[in-house]
């Protein structure tokens, strides 16, 4: 600009000097009249004359302006070579013979036209203006015309000068395109624009930022930075904007409420607006991130829920880092393993929960876990913080990020409760099983008593006169046995449901063992008279109180079982002595013994040794025999257990609690 | 007890000693000759030697093998033709339909009386004939 308008000022000034040229001029040629005196002094003054004339005509010949006189009639009297240049005319004649209508653009001509009228009408027309003329070769070109009248060779000419202002208007075009372009960008942007001065007043907004706050543009002007806000975002804003004016931040967000009453918050990109008077105000872009707040809000949420729920669960919930260190644990596993809550966050290892035998193993299948594997309930046993133990399943997987394990996550599960169920679960199949096998014996063995008594006495029926008496009375005896050994089972039955029923009732009474001891003895001798009984009992027994029928029972029981189980001829060997606070008994055969693998169980319910040896006729089949032994003696408060070599022989063990009544008699004769 | 009849050889087997004693006398009465076998291996060996018009079985021999006694008799080509009635210990359908599965001629429930014997082993014999 300061360009331009230096060189119109010189235009001007070259103007100023060819007006004083042309009257120093006309002033000559009156002195040259005057002074036609000497012809000498004339052609001095004559020479004069020319060179004059000759400066002043190289000076409109060269000047960088197009400079011509042009007569009323709009015929060109002078044109110099610029004038020629910017036609694009070779001579003056060339000139002149364009008319005005091919030199000028068309809106151009028009205005000439109009100015020559007004001209015509006398009416002043500006002496300055632009035209838009058409070169030789097409093309246009814009010029600042200076238009005034000179005297010029003594008559009123025009003088008119043209500056080639092309490229100024060119450039002046561009700006304004550019402008155009970038006020448009800004109040189109997808980003709102805000300036405000050094009042925070606003002094623009474009369309975006107006529609992100519910007004429009108009409502916006003028008004304070806070007046969009709350007392909330005033304090926020009022710290942010400080600094922004400063031009230390570059980024802060605000919050505002719209016209609607709805917060939203925003982020502004700012820079300060610096100007000659100094720094005040702030240009800012604008983005909306309601949205992405919310979302982050969610995700906290989210976050917060997931992080309750882990610590709600029973069980424990774990975050290791990519070295193994604990980066998160539950609540609820803090207080099972974790001393304190300190613990858990220095350097607490994962590994203080499992017992000293399994961190090793943990730490390597962990480290599996880190290299991309996945744990899918290994058991280990885990120690809570007062050492107590309890059996868990880990599950883990790796936390992955961009593909790469970064930490591990992970539940460590108790499983005691299910163990357990699954004990349960196997004993109550067990159970099962018993119960259906003790059905299909029982059935067996009332069965058979049953079939001898059905057949023999149908036989007795049908066949009275073809049996003859010694017949008969056998029949009638072996009616009379099942009929015993029914009775016996049936008992058998009711005593194993009372015991584990705990219905049994003992009839207790203070007894001298050594009696209970022999009679059962001599009753087995009777029975077994091929077997040596031996009985072996210390002197001074103990009394015992006890209900003598169910421990008669017990005794007759063990000591059927050896005879049973051992050969003819062998030795039994039956023995009571006093161990402690106890009465020890003990039943030792040479008999087939019991295979090792099956000493554990012969107290249970259904067992039975293979009957090979037993006689066809034996009862107690059913397999209950030493399990009621079992819980007569347990009622009693002793405890049953048997030694066996395969081949050799089983010895029974019992013990009764002695009476402390008994006890306190002892420890007085040792006094 | 009709003297055209020709004399039959019945075979007991059964591990249950007076149950066993009882069949043969009622069926000795009868008129049928009897042989005894207190297990299977003896029930096979005897059914082996001895030409038998019928065998009574108990299924539920020691170690469940009366089954195999029964598998034994009807899978060897001279034996499969004698008919055989098993004593079934309870009243349940399942191992009296296995029995008939196979090849047992009839069934008898334990317990029993003489005339239920007498009349199965009888319409048995009488059909084969």
């Amino acid at each position: 600009m300061a360009v331009i308008s230096s060189q119109k000022t010189r235009a001007r000034d070259e103007i100023r000097t060819k007006d004083q040229l042309l009257e120093e001029l006309v002033r000559m040629r009156r002195r040259l009249t005057e002074l036609e005196v000497s012809e000498s002094e004339r052609r001095r003054v004559e020479e004069a004359l020319r060179v004059a004339e000759r400066d002043l005509r190289n000076s409109l010949d060269n000047s960088p302006l197009g400079i011509s006189i042009i007569d009323a009639a709009g015929n060109t009297i002078y044109a110099n070579q610029a004038i020629l240049d910017i036609y694009g005319c070779s001579s003056v004649a060339e000139l002149k013979a364009t008319s005005a209508m091919e030199r000028y653009a068309t809106e151009s001509y028009a205005e000439q036209q109009e100015r020559a009228r007004k001209r015509g009408a006398g009416e002043t027309v500006p002496d300055s203006f632009e035209v838009s003329i058409v070169r030789k070769n097409g093309e246009v070109r814009h010029l600042e015309v200076f238009h005034r009248e000179i005297m010029w060779g003594g008559e009123k000419q025009f003088q008119t000068i043209y500056q080639d202002i092309t490229e100024r208007k060119r450039a002046e075009e561009e700006l304004r395109q550019s402008e155009k372009k970038y006020r448009q960008f800004i109040e189109n942007a997808l980003e709102g624009v805000w300036a405000i001065d050094a009042d925070a007043k606003t002094t623009f907004v474009n369309n975006r930022m107006a529609e992100m706050l519910g007004y429009t543009v108009e409502e916006m002007l003028g008004r304070h930075l806070f007046s969009f806000m709350d007392k909330r975002g005033v304090e926020i804003a009022a710290h942010n904007l400080e600094r922004c004016r400063r031009g230390t931040e570059g980024q802060v967000e605000f919050e505002f409420l719209r016209k609607d009453g709805m917060r939203i918050y925003t982020r502004f990109s700012t820079s300060p607006i610096v100007e000659d008077a100094g720094c005040g105000g702030v240009l800012a872009f604008v983005e909306d991130i309601t949205e992405r707040k919310q979302a982050e809000e969610a995700l906290k949420e989210s976050e917060r829920k997931y992080r309750d729920l882990a610590d709600l669960l029973p069980q424990t919930a774990f975050e290791l880092d990519r070295v193994g260190n604990l980066a998160f644990i539950n609540l609820n596993s803090i207080d099972l393993f974790a001393h304190t809550l300190e613990d858990s966050d220095k350097g607490w290892s994962i590994l203080k929960m499992f017992v000293p035998d399994d961190r090793n193993r943990v730490g390597v299948d962990i480290q599996r876990v880190l290299s991309g594997g996945k744990l899918d309930g290994i058991q280990y046993t885990a120690q809570r913080k007062d050492g107590s133990t309890f059996p868990v399943l880990l599950y883990a997987s790796p936390i992955l990020q961009k593909n790469k394990a970064v930490g591990v996550r992970g539940i460590v599960v108790d499983i005691t409760e299910r163990e357990r169920a699954e004990r349960k679960m196997i004993e109550y199949e067990e159970l099962n099983e018993l119960k259906s096998n003790l059905l299909s014996t029982v059935s067996h063995e009332l069965r058979t008593p049953l079939a001898v008594i059905k057949g023999y006495s149908t036989m007795l029926l049908d066949y009275d006169r073809r049996l003859g008496p010694e017949e008969k009375e056998q029949y009638l005896a072996s009616i009379d046995g099942a009929t015993d050994r029914l009775t016996e089972l049936v008992d058998c039955l009711l005593d194993m449901s009372r015991l584990e029923a705990g219905l049994l009732k003992l009839e207790k009474e203070s007894v001298r063992v050594s009696e209970l001891m022999e009679k059962s003895v001599a009753e087995a001798r009777l029975r077994a008279a091929g077997h040596e009984i031996v009985l072996d009992l210390r002197k001074r027994l103990p009394t015992v109180t006890i209900d003598a029928k169910r421990i008669r029972q017990v005794v007759d029981n063990i000591l059927d079982n050896a005879i049973k189980y051992s050969e003819k001829g062998t030795k039994i060997l039956v023995q009571a002595r006093r161990t402690g606070a106890k009465l020890l008994v003990s039943v030792a055969d040479q008999g087939i013994g019991i295979p090792a693998e099956e000493v554990e169980r012969v107290f249970d319910r259904m067992y039975r040794i293979e009957q090979r040896l037993a006689s066809e006729s034996e009862i107690g089949g059913v397999g209950l025999g030493l399990a009621i032994c079992k819980g007569l003696v347990e009622a009693h408060g002793g405890r049953i257990w048997v030694d066996s070599k395969l081949g050799k022989g089983s010895t029974f063990y019992f013990t009764l609690p002695i009476d402390t009544a008994s006890k306190g008699r002892r420890h007085g004769e040792e006094a | 007890m009709v003297k055209k009849r020709k004399i039959e050889t019945i075979l007991i087997i059964e591990d249950e000693a007076e149950v066993r004693n009882f069949a043969s006398r009622v069926l000795e009465l009868e008129g049928y000759h009897i042989l005894q076998a207190k297990d299977s291996e003896m029930g096979v060996m005897l059914v082996k030697e001895v030409p038998v018009s019928l065998v009574l079985l108990d299924l539920r021999l020691p170690e469940h093998n009366g089954w195999e006694v029964l598998e034994q008799i009807k899978s060897e080509p001279e034996l499969s033709e004698i008919p055989v009635i098993v004593f079934t210990a309870s009243a349940e359908v399942s191992p009296r339909e296995r029995a008939f599965e196979m090849g047992a001629t009839d069934y008898l429930v334990k317990p029993l009386s003489a005339a239920r014997l007498r009349e199965t082993v009888a319409r048995v014999l009488s059909r084969e004939k």
